[in-house]
């Protein structure tokens, strides 16, 4: 099989039997569910880019376990260029979908375990890297989604894993078999889950050798038996299920998140990738949070998308040439343009591991990241500025289209002449969604707790950065020298 | 090159991260102005008689050096893309450039 489109990946999810709640019920039809589909869509985008000419050279890569053409988001990073491509594919469909496309983890997942399997096998002689070339093989012939899944509830955060009242809230081991084992636990925020063929599983923190029975890192299809998704809710998200589609601001595209509950299921031993090698926990987690925080490269496109948004509103409202108007404006390209630095620079000052992937520069990574936690919210803030107080207080479409008040709605917030009233409500309400609506949820939210949140940035940041270096050059420039002879 | 039949102009886009033109627009412009005088088809394709490397902007990341065997010609704006069809018609009764553009 080769790339999938969008409508084949499409057709690819009617064949899962996924078990998913959403309100208290279970949902037949996960894909044309009326909430789910607009994330759906999103990632059918990722795959129907790699078909265009004008995209390819971004969304594809050239396998380097088969020598065939891959969608990038099933590739391991095989150069600097891999890494810097990843950082565009990212500012492009962010700028696509206005909103999370979600596959970006499982490409981070694959990636960070292409690196420790191999380091394990070194160490321990095991057979983890084989086992995974073999099952990353699988996943760029079928071309697959995969949900990267680190997230554990963590129960109460000052216990490890294993002091845990509820051994539970950290996903472990609870059967050995001959051929396998069988796992219990949860995965929560997990973004696309239901939109994903595969869920690969790994740990969420640093453990010690007690913990070591939660020490594991596997794969599964995303229908496996004792899987069960619940659905996280997002604001503005039943108006989906509205007549019309103007007040969901975004017309095609979305996010979601899912709670996965991990009901006693079987993984194979093929699809294991790391069992009970605790002293490498620190090590994925480290080598995907780094890849992760890259791939928030996302939020510059989907800040492409505010900005535009900001600026049509202006337009239309007739304010454009104010000064302070177009002093926003530039403050939100100098914000989103200095998003793009950071993942920019992490993807190039990037090295080659062991195995022969290419990983980001930890450091940059971190601090690029840490940006995202910030400026997405001061631009929402000067979108809001620049939009006026209309877009939180316009009534419905149902009232726009409403033979008895639509005429007064048409009147009344008609402001430039050449612009049709409608149009006007279309911008701002796709200012509402993305700032206080269902898109608000990757946006701002995700931008500040997802790829961890900003403490775990910061921890890295100082980790990471050559102190004693910054030290020596202060001292060295006034005369300091306490250098040891 | 064989002048009895359309050049074949093969190409090649960047991937459009961030472009400041539409690309593909700016190709089907291209298109048209040089009806009957050549083909635009896919830089995969064979027997191309120039590739033309479209980039989105002045940074022109794509990697030319897997097209050695063509003349390339980048255009990385609008007036790029309207200074070659204007030298491609210029230059269409007498060959067209073999000019490199790095």
């Amino acid at each position: 099989m080769s790339m999938m489109t969008g409508k084949e990946y499409e057709k690819s999810l009617r064949k899962l039997h996924l078990k998913v709640y959403i309100f208290g019920e279970r949902v037949e039809n996960v894909v044309d569910n009326p909430i789910i589909r607009p994330s759906m869509n999103a990632v059918a985008w990722t795959y129907e880019l790699a078909h265009r000419p004008e995209y390819e050279d971004i969304m594809t890569a050239t396998s380097h376990i088969t020598g065939k053409k891959v969608n990038r988001f099933t590739h391991i990073h095989q150069n600097i260029q891999d890494l810097v491509k990843k950082s565009k594919m990212g500012r492009l469909l962010g700028r696509e979908t206005g909103c999370c496309f979600q596959r970006c983890v499982g490409m981070d997942t694959l990636n960070a375990l292409s690196i420790v399997t191999f380091n394990m096998d070194a160490k321990h002689h095991t057979e983890y890297y084989k086992r995974f070339l073999k099952y990353l093989e699988y996943v760029q012939e079928n071309d697959l989604t995969c949900d990267g899944a680190m997230t554990d509830p963590k129960g109460n955060r000052s216990l490890p894993p294993h002091k845990q009242p509820d051994p539970d809230q950290f996903v472990h081991v609870v059967e050995e078999r001959k051929d396998g084992i069988v796992v219990r636990g949860a995965k929560a925020h997990q973004t696309g889950a239901v939109n994903s063929h595969e869920l690969i599983v790994m740990p969420t923190i640093a453990m010690r050798e007690e913990d070591k029975e939660y020490a594991i890192s596997f794969a599964l299809p995303s229908d496996a038996e004792g899987i069960i998704y619940i659905m996280g809710r997002q604001s503005c998200d039943t108006r989906k299920l509205e007549e019309g589609t103007l007040d969901r601001g975004n017309q095609k595209f979305g996010g979601h998140e899912a709670l996965v509950i991990l009901d006693d299921v079987f993984v194979p031993w093929e699809r294991v990738f790391m069992y009970r090698e605790y002293e490498f926990v620190s090590q994925l987690v480290e080598i995907f949070a780094a890849y992760h925080r890259q791939s928030y490269a996302c939020k510059v496109g989907v800040g492409d998308v505010l900005i535009g948004a900001a600026q049509t509103a202006a337009e239309y409202n007739g304010v454009e040439r104010a000064s302070h108007i177009k002093d926003k404006i530039v403050e939100m390209n100098h914000l989103n343009e200095t998003l793009y630095c950071g993942c920019i620079a992490c993807a190039s000052e990037g090295h080659r591991e062991p195995s022969g992937t290419y990983a980001v520069n930890t450091l940059l990574a971190n601090v690029h990241k840490h940006n995202v936690t910030r400026f997405p919210s001061e631009l929402a803030r000067l979108a809001q500025d620049i939009a006026g107080g209309l877009m939180v207080t316009m009534p419905s479409e149902k009232d726009f289209r409403s033979p008895e008040v639509g005429k007064w709605m048409e009147k009344y917030f008609k402001a430039n002449e050449d612009v049709p009233t409608e149009n006007r409500l279309r911008i701002l309400r796709l200012i509402e969604n993305m700032t206080l609506g269902t898109a608000a949820v990757g946006y701002l939210t995700e931008s500040i707790h997802g790829a961890g949140s900003p403490q775990a940035q910061r921890i890295m940041i100082s980790r990471r950065i050559n102190m004693e270096e910054k030290k020596k050059a202060a001292k060295r420039l006034c005369g300091i020298d306490d250098e040891p002879k | 090159m064989n002048r009895n039949r359309k050049l074949r102009i093969g190409v090649k886009y960047c991937g459009g991260c961030n472009p400041s033109y539409d690309r593909v627009a700016l190709v089907r412009q291209m298109e048209n102005a040089l009806a009957g005088e050549a083909a635009f088809v896919s830089f995969e394709e064979k027997d191309l008689d120039v590739m033309l490397v479209v980039c989105g902007c002045e940074t022109a990341c794509v990697d030319i050096s897997l097209f050695k065997q063509v003349p390339i010609q980048v255009v990385s704006s609008v007036s790029d893309g309207d200074v070659f069809v204007a030298e491609f018609l210029r230059e269409a009764s007498t060959g067209i450039t073999e000019k490199q553009t790095p």
